[in-house]
């Protein structure tokens, strides 16, 4: 199954993290960073630790779409056995998973948005899992019908 | 799209400077300013500022921003064997 991760972002929690660092308790710049950094007049450091956040929330997204797709396999072994989760892709630009399950030669794409899957992980309400449950079995049996 | 949880660097307008200046903001002499977006809206840019009683936020309005610039990222690839 693959799993991806489609932009950039950077959490306030990760910036917080990062923001009062001093410039030599972040990675150095590549060449090519601190030539953009120089171009468009940003502190080198300040460049630093906006690269250093941004790759802290890259992991953090990894692992939550991760963590989803392995959700998503165990929903679908009890919803829907024939199916099978090809590949999962949080898209950070409108906020969304897309899915795609494969039921038999066919390919059937879900798109989930990311805030119902961040509110049933946050809370672990059992609504939330019906709403999600709900999502996925109206996107396989307009797509399956 | 969304700006909202993203750290931008932000072209302001000479006027848009003058107001960040007047909210007693640090930015440097020229160029872009590095801001963390806590949030967007019709009004502008919400964005995050260190006051000396912490963490603030402050509105940029919009028609002080001529430009916003901010690296797209390489997307994450990584196989999961199940």
């Amino acid at each position: 199954m693959n799993i991806s991760v489609q932009g950039f972002r950077t959490s306030s929690a990760d910036w917080d993290a990062v923001k009062n660092l001093s410039d030599d308790q972040v990675p150095p710049l590549s060449p090519e960073q601190r030539e953009v950094a120089r171009k468009m007049g940003i502190p080198e450091g300040d460049y630093a630790r906006s690269a250093l956040a941004g790759q802290r929330t890259m992991e953090r997204m990894v692992l939550k779409t991760e963590r989803f797709a392995m959700y998503l396999h165990e929903r679908f072994k009890e919803m829907a056995p024939q199916a099978k989760v090809d590949s999962v892709a949080l898209n950070t630009w409108d906020g969304r998973f897309e899915v795609s399950v494969a039921v038999g030669d066919r390919s059937i794409p879900i798109r989930i948005a990311e805030e119902l899957v961040d509110d049933y992980f946050d809370s672990g309400s059992p609504e939330m899992g019906r709403r999600l449950d709900y999502v996925l079995s109206l996107a396989m049996h307009a797509q399956v019908a | 799209m969304t700006v909202a949880q993203r750290t931008v660097a932000i072209i302001l307008s000479e006027d848009g400077r003058e107001v960040l200046r007047l909210a007693a903001v640090n930015i440097p002499e020229s160029g872009a300013v590095l801001m963390h977006v806590q949030d967007s809206d019709d009004l502008g840019l919400w964005v995050q500022t260190p006051r000396e009683d912490g963490e603030h936020l402050l509105l940029v309005r919009w028609e002080y921003v001529l430009s916003i610039d901010f690296p797209i990222g390489e997307t994450r690839t990584i196989g999961l064997r199940i």
